[in-house]
C-alpha cells in the first residue's frame, strides 16, 4: 500500500469488513433467531424444534462467541496495522492476511450452516407424515432469474477469457495466464451445480411450504448468479490493476468484494415472509 | 397444482402419481404444452425413487397424456384430456375377466386357465 493516505483508507475498509461480517450480520441473525423463538414458540411450533431451546441457545452462544473472536482480532489487527506502520498487513502479505482472516470471519457461518444441515435432519427424522406432496411445476433457472442477468453473467464470462487471452501476449511476469480461466471456470461449475442441487435436489426443510422454498431457491441461484459475475469482474479488475502498476489498490478492492459477498450471503437469511404456520402441530387447526 | 401422495395408501405410489396426473389434466390445473416436472425433480419433492416416477411417465406416456420430447423435457399431450379418461387398467380388468368367464364356461378349470396365462404372459406359446 502506498502513502499513508493510502493505508489509512485500506483500514478504514478493511475496519467495515470486521464489523460487517463479524458484528453487524451476526448481530442480525441472532435477533432474526430471537424473533422467531418468541412469535413462534415450541409450545404452538413443535415441529420447528427437532432439538431442545436449550440447545439451540448453547449455538447462539457459540456462534455469537466466535464472532466475537473474529471481530477482537480484526480490531487487533486494525491497530497493529495503524501503530506499526508497514507496507503490506503483519509486515507480511495483505491479501493472503485478508483471506485467512476471512477464513476465520467465515467460519462461525459455516459451522453454523453445517449446524442446519443436522438439524433439517432431525427434522426429517421426527416427521411422522405419511402424505407428501409437490408442485406439478418444472423448475428452471429463468423462473429465478431475469434472462438479462444470465445473460450478463454468460457475457462477462466470455468477456473474460477474451481480456486473458488479449493480456497473455504481453508476457507480464506476474501474469498467472491461462490459470485464471481455469480457476473462473471450476468456480462458475461449482456455482452450477450448486444452482442443480438447489433447483432439482431433496429439500433440506421436510415442513417448508413451495412458495418459501421456490424464494429461498431464488435467493440462492440469484446470489450464485450474481457471484460469478462479481468473481469474474474481481479477477478481471486484479488483472488490470496490476497491469497500470496499481496493485497496492488490490487489498482494497479484496476487502470490498468479501464484503459485498458477505452481503450477498446475507440476504439469504431472510425471514420476512416465511410461512410458519406449516411448523404447527395441526397446520389445519390455524 | 399441487399433488398429494400417501406413503403409507393401499394404492402404488405409482398408479396415485398417475391419478393425481390425469386429474390435474381432466381439471384443467395443466394444460396441452404445459411442461412437467422431471423425474428427478418430482421424485426427489415427494422423496419417492426415481424409477417409481420413471414408470408412472412411461405409463402416461403410453396412454398419450404426456409425451417426453428429448432434452426439452416431458409435457402434457396435445390430446391429454381425452386420453385421461381411457382408464386402460380399468379395460384391462374387464377383457380379462369376460375371457376367463368364456373360458370356464367351455370348460376349461380355473388351474388350466392360471397355467396357460402363465404360459402366454411368459411368451412360451407361440
Amino acid at each position: 500500500m502506498r502513502g499513508q493516505l493510502g493505508q489509512m483508507l485500506f483500514y478504514f475498509v478493511f475496519l467495515s469488513q470486521v464489523l460487517l461480517i463479524s458484528f453487524y450480520f451476526p448481530r442480525k441473525i441472532l435477533g432474526r433467531v430471537k424473533h422467531v423463538v418468541e412469535k413462534y414458540p415450541p409450545s404452538a411450533y413443535p415441529r420447528l424444534y427437532p432439538v431442545s431451546l436449550d440447545v439451540t441457545k448453547k449455538a447462539q452462544r457459540t456462534y455469537w462467541i466466535m464472532n466475537l473472536f473474529a471481530l477482537l482480532v480484526g480490531i487487533v489487527l486494525v491497530f497493529v496495522g495503524l501503530w506499526w506502520p508497514s507496507e503490506d498487513m503483519l509486515h507480511w502479505d495483505s491479501e493472503s492476511v485478508l483471506l485467512i482472516y476471512l477464513l476465520l470471519q467465515y467460519s462461525p457461518m459455516i459451522i453454523a450452516a453445517t449446524a442446519g444441515f443436522t438439524y433439517f435432519n432431525l427434522m426429517r427424522k421426527a416427521d411422522s407424515r405419511s402424505t407428501r406432496k409437490a408442485e406439478l411445476r418444472r423448475r428452471s433457472v429463468l423462473d429465478f432469474v431475469s434472462p438479462a442477468v444470465l445473460g450478463l453473467a454468460i457475457f462477462v464470462y466470455v468477456a473474460f477469457v477474451l481480456v486473458i487471452v488479449y493480456v497473455r501476449q504481453f508476457e507480464f511476469p506476474w501474469f498467472g495466464g491461462y490459470s485464471n480461466i481455469v480457476g473462473i471456470t471450476v468456480a462458475n461449475l461449482v456455482f452450477a451445480g450448486v444452482i442443480v442441487h438447489n433447483l432439482y435436489g431433496k429439500k433440506k426443510d421436510p415442513y417448508q411450504a413451495y412458495e418459501d422454498r421456490a424464494r429461498q431457491i431464488g435467493v440462492t441461484i440469484r446470489g450464485l448468479v450474481w457471484t460469478s459475475i462479481l468473481a469474474t469482474a474481481f479477477v478481471a479488475l486484479s488483472i488490470g490493476l496490476a497491469a497500470f502498476d496499481l496493485r497496492h489498490l488490490q487489498p482494497i478492492t479484496l476487502s470490498l468484494y468479501f464484503q459485498v459477498l458477505a452481503v450477498i450471503t446475507f440476504r439469504a437469511t431472510r425471514i420476512d415472509d416465511v410461512n410458519f404456520e406449516v411448523y404447527r402441530e395441526d397446520p389445519l387447526a390455524t | 397444482m399441487e399433488i398429494v401422495i400417501d406413503i403409507d395408501g393401499s394404492v402404488p405410489l405409482f398408479a396415485q402419481l398417475i391419478e393425481q396426473i390425469k386429474k390435474a389434466v381432466l381439471s384443467d390445473k395443466i394444460g396441452p404444452g404445459d411442461a412437467l416436472p422431471s423425474i428427478r425433480q418430482l421424485a426427489n419433492d415427494l422423496e419417492l425413487n426415481n424409477k417409481t416416477v420413471a414408470k408412472a411417465y412411461r405409463l402416461l406416456e403410453r396412454d398419450s397424456v404426456i409425451q417426453a420430447k428429448g432434452y426439452r423435457g416431458t409435457f402434457v399431450h396435445p390430446d391429454a384430456k381425452a386420453n385421461s379418461t381411457v382408464d386402460l387398467n380399468a379395460w384391462v380388468m374387464t377383457t380379462l375377466s369376460e375371457t376367463i368367464e368364456a373360458l370356464r364356461e367351455s370348460g376349461a378349470t380355473d388351474s388350466e386357465i392360471r397355467i396357460a396365462f402363465g404360459d402366454v404372459m411368459n411368451r412360451r406359446v407361440s
